[in-house]
């Protein structure tokens, strides 16, 4: 190959990963736009609480690193953070993969140069990793000795950030099989529960994807919109997932300060409410692609009203779930969070630029009322 | 007979009808006019799925309660839930509408082999072969077929034909009324051209 050529290659591919670039930043921009609704909610409450997030961030990872004594304690955040970064990385594997233009950039380049530019976004992307590295730069050697887990854990990092632009099936097997392996009854050490998750991850990569959809009878709305959520499974997904979250804060919170049960609990049934009544966003979009189909068959109103049984039972789910984990069935709180909820449903089908104004309105009403 | 009387309907700024009156009494129509001059439009309000901003739609000389009853629609404007298969959307729209399961016109299209393909993974052809399924399995009086050949196989055109050649023989009142930028096909089994 001659000097010229070479260059020629090196100029097509400069160029290539400059559109590859541009696509990323401008499908990002995109996404937080999508965001909007959310804008308000984003200032108040993470705008103010970031520093703090980011320093849970490294105290989570610290408690991975320091998991000796508590391995199975330590097994569970780092999964819980495995977790986080796939639900972050699947919100943004579009932009990382410019899957829009994916044809188009088979047109302009060889396929190695797109799996080349797909995992440097991903890098550049997985802040997760990025926080685990400068956590493992700060070690020393006779440090690295005692936490050797540690490394196994960026390795499964950099592992699944992989598997979710390529095998995303695998996350789901991957994560309920690592669950599974979490309460498994003997005592093992972090080394080993690292190794347990590294070896699930890579066996799910192999199972085949089991196709639920195409076995579904389709007869009614329940059945569609059961479709529909097995087919959007990342609107509940990564909602169930700061769902989670929400529980977990709540149990630590708990511990260190059992006097503020209350104002842990209303906060808490804040944020259930949040995360369920927003999937009336998804849904109101789908009664609005879908309207005119139910509105031939004349199911228009049944279809109407159907759209917004998900985010209600899903706030339903979410309260008993988290009343029988804390042993707190609060009946008031539960009819307060419903109608809350109900409202946030309201405004999110209608006004849904009031939506995130409504919820802090709420919010400071119910921890006066609970102060 | 469908009778438009007085029709207005906009866009925001784009007045697609303004005091649009029409008679269309043959039964089997097929309407003609450049693209965005609201022949889709038009179907969709016959249909009932579109509501106009003034003007009345008369069939048989009366306004329609309920038009989904009487009236089957084909159209790319109505989005069929694509992230079901083919059969899931038959069956949905089979219970209903309470008819019975389209075996033949399933067969007759040859689309069998496709039944348990995602909607959004069929070729346009066989899109709208669902479609056509979905609004003859219905055997309403009055059928609209917005472009009903566009991205079909000529087997396939030529099932369609046969089909709308009887379609009417047990709907002495009905009408089927079809948009179309090639109309020679259909000129040719007894649609009559209409302007919009």
């Amino acid at each position: 190959m001659s000097f010229a050529s070479v260059k020629g290659k090196l100029e097509q591919y400069r160029a290539f990963m400059s559109y590859r670039y541009l696509a990323y930043t401008f499908e990002l921009k995109q996404l937080l736009l999508q965001l909007k609704s959310f804008g308000l909610i984003f200032l108040v409450v993470l705008g103010s609480s970031i520093l703090g997030l980011v320093l849970l961030l490294f105290l989570g990872l610290g408690k991975i690193i320091d998991s000796t004594d508590a391995p199975a304690y330590g097994a569970q955040i780092a999964l819980f953070y495995l977790l986080l970064q796939s639900v972050m990385l699947s919100a943004i594997k579009s932009a990382i993969k410019n899957s829009k233009q994916r044809l188009f950039q088979h047109t302009i380049a060889c396929p190695s140069w797109l799996n080349i530019a797909d995992i440097k976004l991903l890098l550049i992307s997985n802040v997760w990793l990025i926080a685990s590295l400068l956590i493992a730069l700060d070690l020393t050697w006779a440090q690295w000795i005692k936490v050797p887990h540690f490394f196994v854990f960026m390795f499964i990092q950099l592992g699944l950030g992989i598997v979710c632009l390529y095998k995303p099936s695998a996350l789901v097997y991957g994560f309920t099989l690592s669950t599974l392996f979490l309460f498994t009854p003997f005592e093992l050490s972090p080394l080993i529960y690292h190794l347990g998750f590294a070896i699930i991850f890579l066996l799910s990569a192999f199972i085949p994807v089991i196709n639920i959809n195409g076995m579904t009878s389709v007869r009614s709305l329940f059945s569609f919109w059961f479709c529909y959520f097995i087919n959007h499974s990342w609107t509940l997904v990564w909602r169930i997932s700061l769902l989670l979250c929400v529980f977990m804060a709540s149990a630590e919170l708990l511990e260190k300060r059992p006097d503020l049960v209350n104002i842990i609990a209303g906060v808490a049934v804040a944020f259930i409410v949040l995360f369920s009544s927003s999937l009336q966003f998804d849904c109101t979009k789908v009664h609005e692609q879908h309207r005119l189909f139910f509105k031939m068959n004349q199911k228009a109103r049944a279809f109407y009203i159907s759209q917004f049984i998900p985010s209600m039972l899903l706030f339903l789910g979410a309260f008993i779930a988290y009343s029988i984990t804390f042993e707190r069935l609060n009946s008031t709180l539960l009819s307060l969070g419903f109608v809350w909820c109900l409202l946030q449903v309201y405004f999110a089908q209608k006004k849904p630029a009031h939506y995130a104004l409504v919820w802090i309105i709420s919010n400071v009403g119910l921890l006066a009322l609970l102060n | 007979m469908i009778e438009v009387i007085g029709l207005n309907k906009q866009f925001s700024n784009n007045v697609v009808f303004k005091n649009y009156n029409q008679v269309f009494s043959d039964q089997k129509l097929c309407i003609e006019a450049p693209n965005g001059h609201g022949k889709t439009t038009l179907l969709m309000m016959l249909a009932g799925l579109d509501k106009p901003q003034s003007g009345s739609l008369l069939f048989a000389g009366r306004e329609l309660n309920e038009p989904t009853k009487t009236v089957a629609i084909a159209s790319d404007r109505i989005t069929l839930p694509d992230f079901l298969t083919a059969h899931q959307i038959i069956d949905l729209s089979v219970s209903a509408i309470d008819c019975p399961w389209p075996h033949e016109l399933v067969k007759g299209f040859s689309f069998t082999a496709f039944l348990n393909t995602r909607f959004d993974a069929l070729s346009s052809g066989n899109q709208k072969k669902c479609q056509l399924i979905l609004a003859l399995m219905r055997k309403s009086p009055y059928l609209l077929l917005d472009e009903p050949s566009a991205a079909l196989d000529q087997s396939s055109i030529e099932h369609l034909l046969q089909l709308l050649d009887v379609y009417l023989n047990d709907k002495p009142n009905g009408q089927i009324i079809i948009t179309c930028h090639e109309p020679a096909v259909f000129i040719e089994h007894g649609f009559k051209c209409v302007s919009l």
